[in-house]
């Protein structure tokens, strides 16, 4: 490690540098609290909007999750949408990760392992799937899914986030498998094992830690997703919860106690894993590739 | 070994087959039908047939696309130079020993792990002119006063697409060097102390030569990110004020989805596709594939 230690002013200085990222990444957060249990009139319309919470009740979470009724109005169709988008979002991320991982680390271990035709031809195509910015694609793939006729259901949205996730996980899986040593598959592969028998009994327990990772990524990546959510969806049947939330955004009507517990309730996920895999998510990131 | 086995070509071929036919759907082909259609003059739902190269001559006519990749440059140099450095500041901090680090290091993965879409909407209500948290916090600080409208003026609404996609995004660049950073040996260092360098000759002289391999990657890697990045832009500026934020994906998004111009917006789409490539392409050239097969 290269630590020294600090003595007099750099260390003042650390400690600046430090509080001030603090401060960066929780202030936000301590603002959509605020914004989640206040009443409306100490926010809305005001030049200094309440810093300190007031009149905190949990209303805009139980009307969020249908716990109490909303009055009728924008409010509680809003409310409706939100909740119905969060089971879409859970489905279709749900969905995606599990294939994304299937195809990507069947895929890793091809790359990693064995010798075919097409091999580095294969890396370079998935290596530049994931490159590519999503809207490059948008004009075609609307195309394609509207003659297929399958808008607006979960399907296109489970097709390309399983394409691009799966991408994440090939990569990484390659670089992961390319570090243990392929000694005990070899070992089995004596004692009379198969060469898919030495990479499911042997190899893959001891990449579940590398799997973690790029389950967690795979799953972070879908959950948020956007863009085509937004371009291949046109009603609540398969809207995801970020497309939901950004569509509250323009209505007035709704309060923002409502709209803060919706993005309350669509960040928890993703904060609590990122909190609890820390190691998990950082060593994939670093090891493998970079997300956007 | 069991005569009945099948090869390892072969067993190669079939597990790398769902990948290669999901990215042949899902990319190869929707990238040529980009090109096809971008060949095409298209209004709407009615097809007018082939053109040749007519819709890339009409967005270099109009100055659209120059415009755009004009906004994608200024917010492309804008997010990498910002976050290169904020993540390079942080990283240090972070790779010294001080109470509570392992706690810092965790927070700072909080704001890359939300959806991008969702940091746009928490921020868009922050910036609000009058009820806007963060120009409340400004306020009371003394730093601005009255209504602030950041995305009236061209230069602010840059900066603050910049700052915004820097809350999210820095921390990538401070996993990456933080990494790096710790792979340095302890004994460089000491070395170096014996020689008299002092912290700012160390930092110039030592960490930065080591890293600068890894900075590469991660300048690479987030090049070929400012060209995806849209989500900020749609739920902040819409590519506003004027076409001050109108970045290549934006403009793309907008002359198919808005305009319906599909075959226009195709244009677009290939030129994108043709610019990241470049950029992968140089990415490959320097970095090299891993596998030499």
């Amino acid at each position: 490690m290269g630590s020294l230690e600090l003595r007099g002013w750099p260390k003042v200085l650390h400690r600046i540098v430090i509080i001030l990222v603090i401060i960066a990444v929780l202030l936000p957060f301590y603002w959509i609290g605020i914004m989640s249990v206040t009443p409306q009139r100490y926010i809305a319309g005001r030049p200094i909007p309440s810093m300190v919470p007031r009149e905190v009740s949990f209303r805009g979470f139980a009307a969020v999750l249908g716990l109490i009724e909303v009055e009728a109005g924008p409010g509680r169709r809003a409310a409706m949408m939100f909740r119905r988008s969060l089971f879409n979002s859970v489905v279709v991320a749900g969905f995606s990760t599990f294939f994304a991982l299937i195809f990507g680390v069947l895929a890793a271990y091809a790359l990693s392992r064995l010798k075919f035709p097409g091999k580095k031809a294969s890396y370079i195509f998935i290596l530049g799937s994931r490159l590519l910015a999503q809207i490059t694609l948008a004009v075609p793939l609307f195309t394609m899914f509207r003659t297929l006729g399958i808008l607006d259901t979960y399907l296109p949205l489970i097709i390309m986030n399983t394409s691009f996730c799966m991408a994440w996980v090939t990569l990484i899986m390659d670089n992961y498998f390319d570090m243990i040593d392929s000694e005990m598959e070899d070992a089995a592969r004596v004692d009379g094992c198969t060469r898919f028998g030495a990479f499911w009994r042997v190899l893959l327990p001891m990449a579940v830690p590398g799997i973690i990772s790029v389950m967690l990524i795979s799953f972070l990546f879908a959950w948020g997703e956007f863009l085509y959510a937004l371009l291949f969806t046109s009603s609540m049947s398969a809207r995801t919860m970020p497309v939901v939330l950004s569509m509250f955004l323009g209505q007035y009507a709704i309060e923002y106690r409502l709209l803060a517990s919706g993005l309350v309730l669509g960040v928890l996920p993703p904060v609590l894993l990122a909190l609890l895999f820390q190691r998990f998510i950082i060593s994939g990131l670093t090891q493998g590739g970079i997300k956007g | 070994m069991k005569g009945k086995e099948i090869t390892e070509g072969k067993l190669g071929s079939i597990m790398m087959t769902p990948a290669i036919v999901l990215i042949i759907a899902t990319a190869v082909i929707p990238i040529i039908y980009v090109f096809y259609l971008s060949t095409r003059d298209i209004r709407g739902i009615m097809d007018m047939g082939y053109i040749g190269l007519e819709n890339y001559r009409t967005i270099i006519e109009t100055g659209r696309l120059q415009s755009a990749l004009v906004a994608t440059f200024l917010f492309g140099f804008g997010t990498i130079a910002f976050q290169l450095v904020a993540a390079m500041i942080v990283a240090l901090a972070l790779n010294v020993e001080f109470k509570g680090r392992n706690l810092v290091r965790s927070l700072i993965l909080i704001p890359w792990a939300i959806p991008t879409a969702l940091v746009g909407v928490m921020w868009s209500r922050f910036l609000a002119s009058t009820d806007g948290y963060f120009n409340a916090t400004l306020r009371l600080l003394g730093l601005v006063e009255g209504e602030v409208n950041w995305f009236l003026s061209r230069g602010t609404a840059i900066m603050m697409v910049i700052l915004v996609d820097s809350w999210k995004f820095t921390a990538i660049f401070v996993m990456i060097f933080l990494a790096g950073l710790q792979a340095i040996p302890t004994t460089f260092y000491e070395a170096a102390l014996v020689d008299g360098a002092n912290r700012l000759q160390r930092f110039f002289r030592l960490t930065l030569p080591i890293m600068k391999p890894v900075i590469l990657v991660a300048l690479i890697m987030r090049t070929i990110f400012v060209f995806h990045a849209f989500d900020l832009i749609f739920i902040l500026t819409g590519g506003g004020p004027g076409d001050a934020t109108r970045v290549l994906s934006y403009y793309t998004y907008q002359e198919t989805f808005s305009f319906l111009r599909h075959g226009r917006g195709s244009a677009v789409a290939f030129i994108l596709f043709l610019l990241t490539g470049l950029v992968t392409l140089i990415y490959i050239k320097i970095l090299g594939t891993k596998k030499q097969v």
